[in-house]
């Protein structure tokens, strides 16, 4: 029996048909299209990294110097607005995130395990014995694979 | 000696018609939200291909911008997988189907 990938030509090939053509119709219009075959480049640019954070922070001062890259716009106000953005999309995801039980909140990363999952590492343990908990806590983790390695028995994961 | 700017702009479009592809064919929502990275990232080639091709750097900026609004994308959508997942037990985008219109 093989496990290898298949064409599926039921429900996906009118939206692979519509993406291939898609790209053949935008590939015309490019190859069409009289590009110079030069580029332009950046010859003769110290740094390239320096100049986008001079643009990024609006420092004209130091585009105008010698070995800057001229006319690039100044993005100050983008770079506040996507810093509100991204902000706001922590907040979002938290939000989100945050779960009610019986109509009482619970925060996101809340550590209180359930009934079922308590009754779980309390069985864990007494297989495993306090021995791996001792290892958990204070070795490194090379270390414990290579008890665990050597160990025959014990708790199976 | 450096790539001509088609091979950029081809590169980019055949990123973002397979993250067309994946958006219209895929039911799992993380498989949505990875084809539209692939779009987003398509859309990063061809400013970055560009702003090397005219010498201008203001291309670069925008795409440093795109990234970080890519990553408050995946941000949010992450969290909208989470509440679908703890409300359906199911990441497949076709089962919720009480907001649709």
């Amino acid at each position: 029996m093989t496990t290898g990938p298949k064409l599926r030509l039921d429900s996906s090939l009118a939206p692979g048909v519509l993406a291939v053509a898609l790209f053949v119709i935008m590939a015309t219009i490019v190859l069409n299209t009289g590009f110079s075959p030069e580029m332009e480049g950046f010859e003769g640019v110290d740094s390239i990294t320096a100049e986008i954070g001079y643009a990024m922070f609006d420092l004209e001062a130091l585009q105008s110097t010698e070995g800057s890259i001229p006319d690039t716009e100044a993005f100050l106000a983008a770079f506040l607005l996507i810093a509100v953005a991204l902000d706001a999309a922590l907040d979002a995801s938290l939000v989100l995130a945050k779960r009610e039980e019986e109509g009482e909140p619970v925060a996101a990363l809340a550590s209180r395990g359930t009934g079922s999952d308590g009754a779980g590492s309390a069985a864990s343990g007494v297989a495993g014995s306090d021995r791996s908990a001792a290892t958990d806590g204070g070795h490194e983790g090379s270390t414990v694979d290579a008890d665990r390695a050597d160990d025959p028995g014990g708790e199976s994961r | 000696m450096t790539v001509p700017i088609e091979y950029y702009v081809l590169l980019s479009m055949a990123l973002f018609c397979i993250g067309l592809f994946g958006i219209l064919t895929r039911r799992n929502a993380l498989m949505f939200l990875m084809s539209v990275e692939l779009m987003l990232n398509a859309a990063n080639i061809n400013l970055i291909a560009f702003a090397f091709y005219h010498g201008n750097l203001t291309g670069q900026v925008f795409a440093l911008f795109t990234m970080a609004l890519a990553a408050a994308e995946v941000a949010v959508g992450l969290g909208i997988i989470l509440v679908l997942y703890r409300n359906f037990r199911d990441v497949d985008v076709t089962v919720p189907t009480t907001m649709r219109w």
